[in-house]
């Protein structure tokens, strides 16, 4: 574990205690990369910054109940912030102010510095392996569900095939990872 | 290259991994939410999927908010906190907490009365004995923890002049080959273990200067189940179990 997830760590268990100090070193060390999850699905900035503080909101509440056996804490917190974006989305409908080019290219999962990868490196890499052996199109629609929020409907539409071959390729996609993840 | 051929379209884990990516829409997205909530196995797919996926959250870039957001977060912690402790008038009974300090202090001049717990479940639990304060007592720092749902209670004094500490515990029970540890936490700090504690019971020490130093109004006590190696550990072992702030009588 290296000394920015140890940090983050802690600083989740501060913010688990109620200390609003340690609140703000989460909301330093991450936040950056908790909007670029939000933005990525709700595509408006103003939008995409309500949604982040209802993120904090809720880690402030809810960060006794993360468990690091689990998974790393960033993880834990985009998990957090996408399902918070996928609501906001289904309540109110996305609007696309913000361009695909906007965007870093997710088919590089290694665009970060090592030193600024707060997740799990051999988490991050077993799934980045396991996303390599799928087919290409199973790939594709999995990383463009996970990154934009897009429902089966939305994709099959981006992607321009039947619904039924979407879905068909989201499962096998996802039939694929379990086996090849261990699940 | 994988192709899984067979896929059952009711395989409950897939369907777990397509709530997960929040592919779901309609109808399958209504009962895929029906099973979360009445389905352990289910709930428990969902976690691992969303988990498996996240690591790969960061690639989605970083992007820098503008600098009203943090301030907003602030402001509405404060709001929902003060919403919930504005509590309209009601006739109906209110549930008392089984863990309030009904009086703490007599008044400025005045010696410290002592701390009176209020326990209004039958089991009553009793501080430690404190010094007597005879005339004027220096100052105290006290903490409540207390955890609803486990029962799970500890009631801490600090007497800042003798330097000691003085805690009274309930239901820190720990599985075989684990104890509950005590932390303190500055505010926007590291946690720092104060060693293990009584699984239940009073218990009382004396602190070292430096844990003296830490433990002051504002910051943190918290409590952990941690591995019964006899030493102090680093870090905490999430979930917190207890944990309350530090406040100065």
């Amino acid at each position: 574990m290296t000394d920015r997830q140890t940090q983050l760590i802690d600083a989740l268990t501060g913010t688990a205690a109620g200390n609003r100090g340690s609140l703000q070193t989460v909301y330093e060390m991450t936040s950056a990369k908790v909007f670029g999850t939000i933005l990525r699905i709700v595509r408006r900035r103003e939008v995409a910054e309500d949604v982040l503080q209802d993120v904090y909101v809720k880690v402030w509440r809810r960060a006794g109940r993360f468990d690091p056996s689990k998974g790393s804490p960033i993880t834990w917190l985009c998990t957090i912030a996408r399902n918070s974006a996928l609501n906001d989305v289904r309540r109110n409908g996305r609007q696309q102010e913000l361009a695909e080019e906007e965007f870093p290219d997710v088919a590089d999962t290694k665009i970060l510095a090592a030193d600024d990868w707060l997740c799990a490196e051999q988490d991050s890499a077993a799934l980045a392996d396991c996303l390599e052996e799928l087919r290409a199109d199973h790939r594709r629609t999995i990383k463009l569900a996970f990154f934009e929020g897009l429902s089966h409907s939305e994709l099959a539409e981006r992607v321009n095939v039947p619904l039924g071959t979407l879905k068909s390729w989201i499962r096998r996609g996802l039939a694929g990872l379990k086996g090849c993840l261990g699940g | 290259m994988a192709d899984t051929t067979d896929i059952r379209e009711d395989d409950p884990f897939i369907r777990a991994g397509e709530y997960a990516l929040g592919a779901l829409e309609g109808d399958e997205l209504g009962e895929a939410r029906r099973l979360l909530l009445a389905d352990q196995g289910f709930a428990e797919a969902v976690e691992w999927w969303e988990y498996r996926l996240g690591s790969m959250s960061e690639a989605a870039g970083r992007f820098m908010p503008s600098p009203s957001v943090w301030p907003g977060v602030l402001a509405r912690i404060d709001a929902e906190d003060a919403s919930r402790d504005s509590v309209p008038v009601s006739f109906e009974p209110r549930r008392q907490s089984p863990w309030n300090i009904a009086a703490l202090v007599a008044g400025a001049g005045m010696a410290v009365a002592g701390l009176v717990f209020f326990i209004a479940t039958p089991r009553t639990v009793t501080l430690p004995q404190q010094p007597p304060a005879a005339t004027t007592p220096g100052p105290q720092l006290i903490a409540q923890l207390d955890d609803e749902d486990s029962a799970r209670k500890l009631a801490g004094v600090i007497d800042v002049e003798s330097n000691r500490l003085a805690l009274s515990i309930t239901g820190l029970e720990a599985d075989t080959g684990k104890t509950p540890e005590l932390w303190v936490i500055p505010a926007g700090g590291a946690p720092v273990s104060l060693g293990a504690i009584p699984q239940s019971g009073s218990f009382d020490r004396e602190l070292s200067r430096a844990e003296a130093d830490l433990l002051v109004a504002g910051s943190t006590l918290a409590v952990t189940f941690e591995d019964d190696t006899g030493q102090r550990h680093e870090s905490p072992t999430m979930p917190i179990l207890l944990a309350g702030p530090l406040d100065q009588v």
